[in-house]
This record gives C-alpha cells, sequence and structure tokens, in this order.
C-alpha cells in the first residue's frame, strides 16, 4: 500500500511543473527542490517511529525463545537500516548550485525524488514488519 | 514561572514530604571539544536543550539562527547554557561539530554541541520532550520537532518554545531572565 502511495506521490509530484514561488511571489527555490523536500517532511517524522519500535521489541528479548529472538533481531536490525538510510540520505543530499545548467538540475532532483521515495518505502515496509512481530509476540509473550 | 510534568509527592533534599516535580535524569555526552559532559558539568547552571544536526537540510538552519539571538542576549551570563544535541551521531563526530560551532562563531564555554550513542540521545530527547506538546507528525517528529527546552538549575523543565519562531524565541529569553533570578 505505502509503496504504491510513493509512486503516486513521485509520479504527481513531477508531473507538476514551473518555478516555485512563495507566498509573496519572489521566485526561490527550483520546483524540485521542494518536491524532494515534500518527500521528505511527510517520512521525517517516521524516524521517531522506528527508535520507539525497536525500543519496544527490545522489551520482549529476555522472554523470548531462540526462534523469536532471531526475528526480534532481524526486525530491529531493518528499523535501524531505514534510520540510517533516512540519515544517509540527507547527509549525502546536496542542493545543486544555481550556477549548474537547469536541465541538470532537474535531473538531480529527478533521481533525488526517487532516492528519497525509495528511503520512505524501506521505512514503512519496517514499521509494518515490526508492527506485525510486536502484535505476534503479545499474543504469544510477556515483555 | 510554572514547573513542567506531572507532580508527585516525595522526600525533599532536606527530607520533608514536598511536590516532586519530574527532573531531567543523568547523562553523559561528549562535546565539540571531545570533553565529557553530564550533570555535574551542569551545576548551578540554567541550561537551554534543542536536538538537532548539521546536514539537516529543513528546519535546523533557521533553529540555528534563533539559538544564535538566545546566546548573544546572553553572552555575558556564565549561568546559562546552550546544549545542542546531534540526532545523526554517527556523522556528526565532536570533530564535525567542533567545525560546526567555529563556522558560527560561538564560544564551547556556553553552547555545548553534544554527540553520544544515538539511542541514548533518542532516550534523553523522551525526557526532555515528554511534556512538550508538539506535533509527532512536523516535518521532524518528536525529537527534530524544533522544540528549545528550558531547563533550571534543578534540573526541572520550565518552559517550551517553537524554536523556529521569532515570538516563541522571544518568550525564551524573557523567560531565562526570569529564572536566573531563582534561587
Amino acid at each position: 500500500m505505502h509503496y504504491l502511495y510513493f509512486l503516486f506521490l513521485f509520479l504527481g509530484l513531477w508531473s507538476c511543473s514551473g518555478k516555485q514561488h512563495t507566498s509573496d511571489q519572489q521566485p526561490t527555490k527550483d520546483a524540485g527542490y521542494y518536491r524532494v523536500m515534500h518527500v521528505h517532511d511527510s517520512i521525517m517524522p517516521l524516524t521517531g517511529d522506528l527508535f520507539k519500535l525497536r525500543k519496544k521489541l527490545s522489551l520482549f528479548e529476555s522472554n523470548a525463545d531462540t526462534i523469536m529472538r532471531f526475528d526480534i533481531f532481524r526486525i530491529k536490525k531493518m528499523l535501524e537500516d531505514a534510520d540510517e538510510a533516512m540519515m544517509s540520505w540527507m547527509r549525502t543530499f546536496n542542493e545543486p548550485n544555481s550556477s549548474i545548467p537547469e536541465n541538470q538540475r532537474n535531473s538531480y532532483y529527478v533521481q533525488e525524488l526517487e532516492n528519497i521515495s525509495a528511503v520512505g518505502s524501506q521505512m514503512y515496509a519496517a514499521i509494518d514488519s515490526a508492527q506485525i512481530l510486536i502484535q505476534r509476540l503479545e499474543n504469544e509473550t510477556q515483555p | 514561572m510554572p514547573f513542567l510534568g506531572e507532580p508527585r509527592l516525595g522526600s525533599s533534599p532536606s527530607g520533608h514530604l514536598d511536590t516532586l516535580y519530574p527532573v531531567i535524569p543523568p547523562f553523559s555526552f561528549t562535546d565539540q571539544q571531545h570533553h565529557l559532559i553530564n550533570q555535574d558539568s551542569l551545576k548551578g547552571k540554567i541550561y537551554v536543550a534543542d536536538f538537532f544536526f548539521t546536514s539537516c537540510p529543513t528546519i535546523c538552519p533557521v533553529m540555528k539562527s534563533q539559538m544564535l539571538r538566545v546566546y548573544e542576549a546572553f553572552i555575558s551570563e556564565p549561568d546559562l547554557m546552550i546544549l545542542s544535541h546531534t540526532i545523526d551521531p554517527y556523522h556528526d563526530t565532536p570533530d564535525v561539530l567542533s567545525r560546526y560551532a567555529s563556522d558560527l562563531g560561538v564560544m564551547a564555554s556556553r553552547w555545548k554541541f553534544l554527540t553520544g550513542s544515538r539511542d541514548s540521545i533518542f532516550n534523553i530527547a523522551e525526557h526532555y520532550l515528554a511534556f512538550a506538546n508538539t506535533d509527532e507528525s512536523a516535518p521532524g517528529g518528536f525529537i527534530h520537532s524544533g522544540a528549545f527546552v528550558l531547563i533550571d538549575k534543578q534540573k526541572h523543565i520550565r518552559g517550551y518554545y517553537i524554536g523556529t519562531q521569532e515570538k516563541e524565541v522571544d518568550r525564551l529569553i524573557a523567560d531565562i531572565k526570569i529564572l536566573l533570578y531563582e534561587p
């Protein structure tokens, strides 16, 4: 479901065209920049969820059997990897200088929109997996 | 000025039954000078805490300029400190934080940029932001909501301020002036 959301978001955002303007009509940054940041801002809050779910899974570790512990380890790793994917994207994202030709700047933003959308899919996938596992653990064990 | 959080009854330091408000638990982080910073480093001081990271593409630059206003307003006040915790410790090493502080032109004795394990930073953030009325769906989520947190000499939470809004930071500056006169 979330994967389709990002696909439509990607296509929808890129179909918009033109230079972005602020409310007082002053030209600011490339429209591509805002498209990328729109996706970034929509998924950045999930970093808190990734942390909270990882913390919750840790509560089950001491009472879990070997197989269950392996599942907890695996899903915690997914959450960590998704968190790191977001931080890594932010470290590497670099708004192109206005002296770079417009077509090159647009190509950069297309690529970055694809990258940040992939990060979003990774985050949602990890959250979904963690929530399913927590539900299973709550049914089978006590923290 | 109010104390924030749910009070409980307990023994005060003098041994009397008293109303106790939540305090920030002990912590230990490393600053931009590779020095260990813990509760003892802040003895007798009030401080403002926030959460940021150097590669933040959105709200951090605004937060930074607003926190600079706080720094400049109290530059000659040794009883006020600022603690900015990075939420990206993998990238924001003490050396990176040192360059960041140097670019801002701030003194390490007043404004500490702290790093530590990501879990310990998120855990302490939960305490700092426990009573903040922050929007968890805001672009930064609960930890990166842009909140500035005012802490008194006894480590009580005394105020939350939206670090991206000038009027809120004006309120913070006014509250710091009041808090500096509290025993």
